[in-house]
């Protein structure tokens, strides 16, 4: 167990170096950050002490060797742009992207779950055929159109619900969360649903694949030979069952709400750690670039430990073990 | 009284309009203690005579007549509801694949524990107990360690033990048994035989026991059915079916048996293959593949009786009626 851990730490480290240099290598090349942070009548010799205060005037390797350096300090270089450490407006934004995601994954769950059950369970019904029919189209359309579908009706139309911030914010844990208030809610609402309708159809369509599948295996049928209660074969034998694949994607597909976020964040001004990346991009600030996808490859390798240990809980004959 | 009556049984799949007629008027008994071998190859229609006495037959598949009587209750007359209560508790029936029979995330003992407290009205400690006699009875050894291990745990002839532990331990008056050692070697196949015959013997249990091989059903069964097309085609007495097959079928099955014929002879093997069944053929099913075809049976052959409690569905029977 712990042989299993150390391994997969170690895996952690040399993707988060890899992919740490070839960030810094895209940025580089993009181009010289220079040209937007100076104002444009500023002489030649005030450029030059600007580029060499940043630390630009070096090679592309030297600077990266400097920013490892800064690394194993726990330093990850400040904001061009704001001139604060990166990694503090990064995980600033964190809580904001965190609560939006972990609000979609819930959504996706607590409707796709259910929903994809009774498809499962029903294929020949009606309300099935339509369920199905719904969830393909929510498969199929764009995150960012549904977005703005969303702030066309809710909010210009019907003006029910804002369209834009995270509204009133409350401390938990000296973490500032929208869930906190009505008018929080209110916030979250919209984008929570639009980031959510997509994995809501993968969840439904996989759970219904799933139950069909389960309900053809021989278990199911010598449940119901001895007789037991049909609700003790769906919610015991059929679901604990399913929970296996249901589990695995949700983790996989919370990485991916995270990164989807971007979009969602910036159709709603959400002030997530997505828009924050847009800005940077805009603005070729390396260092929050950096911080930002270091940030969300940690969370990605930790979803999936999380996962993997998950996996082993809910499948029994999935025992995790070092191998000499 | 019969602890299992059925009664022109009839089996449809698929559409009302073009149906393929699966099984044809069955009809069967077993009395208590009883082993009844049901013998026939594949799509013969036996399995499905199993499901539809247990009550598990999915559309496409459907009961179209016949009645099933189990204890003198009529089994077919019954809401799903009400059938449930049976299954696992008056009837059993274990299938073919240890391996897939047991859930694979449940512990032995939650499968174990529900099949009781469907039932019954037991405490949790006391099917526990029951659970734990139970594996020691159908031979499982140190029966409190496998009570909390996962099917995985188990080898296959461990984890047959466990389901047919798992069928009987309402104490069913009947079992119906789908090919349960097919998929065992020959060694666990005699340990499930003669554990299966040891508990009939000491419970009065009666027995269907449902294969393809007559080898099986010869050292084991009272009383043998062969199926053929979804018909049964003859029964009798085990011991003499075997020795003296009365149906042409029977004979040619008998034929193709290893060892039925002297080393360095080939088997004997039919010709064709069993017809399609939607429609049947009219009149004898065997007919295109009988050796004894005649212009007669082109009509459909009626079931006589040739003696020593046997009957046979043929014009020209091996055995002649007395």
């Amino acid at each position: 167990m712990s042989g299993f851990m150390i391994r997969r730490l170690i895996q952690a480290l040399l993707v988060l170096l890899t992919m740490s240099a070839l960030v810094f290598v895209a940025v580089f090349a993009i181009g010289d950050p220079l040209a937007l942070l100076v104002d444009p009548q500023a002489d030649q010799h005030d450029i030059a002490r600007v580029r060499r205060g940043l630390g630009l005037d070096q090679p592309w390797w030297v600077q990266y060797a400097r920013f490892l350096g800064a690394l194993v300090h726990g330093d990850l270089g400040r904001s061009f742009v704001h001139g604060e450490p990166a990694i503090r407006l990064v995980l600033e934004r964190m809580p904001a992207t965190l609560e939006l995601a972990v609000a979609a994954l819930l959504i996706a769950l607590l409707v796709g779950v259910p929903l994809g059950l009774w498809v499962g369970l029903q294929p020949r019904s009606w309300s099935a055929r339509l369920i199905d029919a719904l969830s393909l189209l929510g498969f199929s359309l764009p995150t960012f159109w549904v977005g703005m579908m969303f702030i066309m009706l809710f909010g210009v139309w019907l003006g029910w619900l804002p369209t834009g911030g995270r509204g009133e914010t409350t401390l938990w844990l000296g973490i500032p969360l929208s869930i906190g208030s009505l008018d929080g809610w209110r916030h979250l609402l919209l984008p929570a649903l639009t980031l959510a309708l997509f994995k809501c159809s993968l969840l439904l369509r996989l759970t219904a694949s799933a139950t069909r599948e389960a309900l053809r295996q021989d278990y199911v049928r010598f449940a119901r030979a001895r007789g037991l209660h049909p609700a003790r074969i769906v919610f015991v034998h059929v679901f604990k069952n399913i929970l296996i694949p249901i589990v695995t994607v949700s983790g996989l597909e919370f990485g991916s709400l995270i990164a989807f976020a971007v979009v969602t964040e910036t159709v709603f001004a959400w002030p997530g750690m997505g828009k924050l990346l847009i800005e940077a991009i805009g603005q070729l600030d390396r260092p929050v670039v950096v911080a930002y996808l270091l940030v969300t490859v940690t969370l990605f390798v930790t979803i999936n430990l999380a996962v993997d240990l998950l996996y082993a809980l809910l499948d029994p004959r999935v025992r995790l073990r070092s191998r000499s | 009284m019969s602890v299992l009556d059925v009664k022109d049984l009839t089996i449809h799949i698929g559409d009302t309009k073009s149906p393929a007629h699966a099984v044809d008027s069955v009809s069967l008994h077993i009395e208590r203690g009883e082993v009844v071998a049901l013998v026939g190859e594949s799509g013969s229609g036996k399995t499905l005579t199993g499901l539809a006495i247990a009550g598990l037959l999915d559309p496409p598949l459907r009961r179209v007549g016949g009645e099933i009587t189990l204890l003198g209750e009529n089994l077919s007359a019954l809401p799903e509801s009400q059938l449930r209560r049976r299954r696992g508790d008056r009837l059993a029936m274990v299938f073919q694949d240890p391996m897939a029979t047991l859930n694979p995330v449940l512990r032995i003992e939650t499968q174990l524990v529900e099949t009781i407290r469907a039932h019954r009205n037991v405490g949790r400690n006391a099917a526990r107990d029951e659970a734990l006699a139970m594996l020691d009875e159908v031979g499982i050894t140190l029966p409190a360690q496998r009570l909390r291990a996962y099917p995985h745990e188990l080898s296959g002839g461990m984890r047959q033990r466990v389901a047919i532990g798992a069928a009987l331990i309402n104490r069913p008056a009947l079992l119906i048994a789908d090919e349960p050692t097919t998929a065992l070697d020959v060694t666990l196949q005699a340990q499930i035989l003669a554990l299966i015959d040891q508990y009939r013997r000491d419970h009065g249990t009666a027995v269907l026991w449902i294969t393809h091989d007559l080898g099986v059903a010869a050292g084991f069964a009272d009383r043998v059915l062969v199926m053929y097309a979804g018909q049964i085609v003859e029964s009798g007495p085990c011991a003499r079916v075997l020795q003296a097959p009365a149906h042409p079928y029977t004979a040619a099955l008998l034929g193709a048996i290893p060892g039925s014929v002297p080393p360095g002879t080939p088997l004997a093997t039919l010709p064709g293959q069993p017809p399609g069944l939607s429609p049947p053929p009219e009149g004898c099913r065997f007919r295109a593949r009988c050796p004894r075809a005649a212009a007669a049976c082109i009509a459909a052959p009626p079931q006589v009786a040739t003696g020593e409690a046997r009957t046979v569905r043929c014009f020209f029977p091996l055995v002649t009626p007395p």
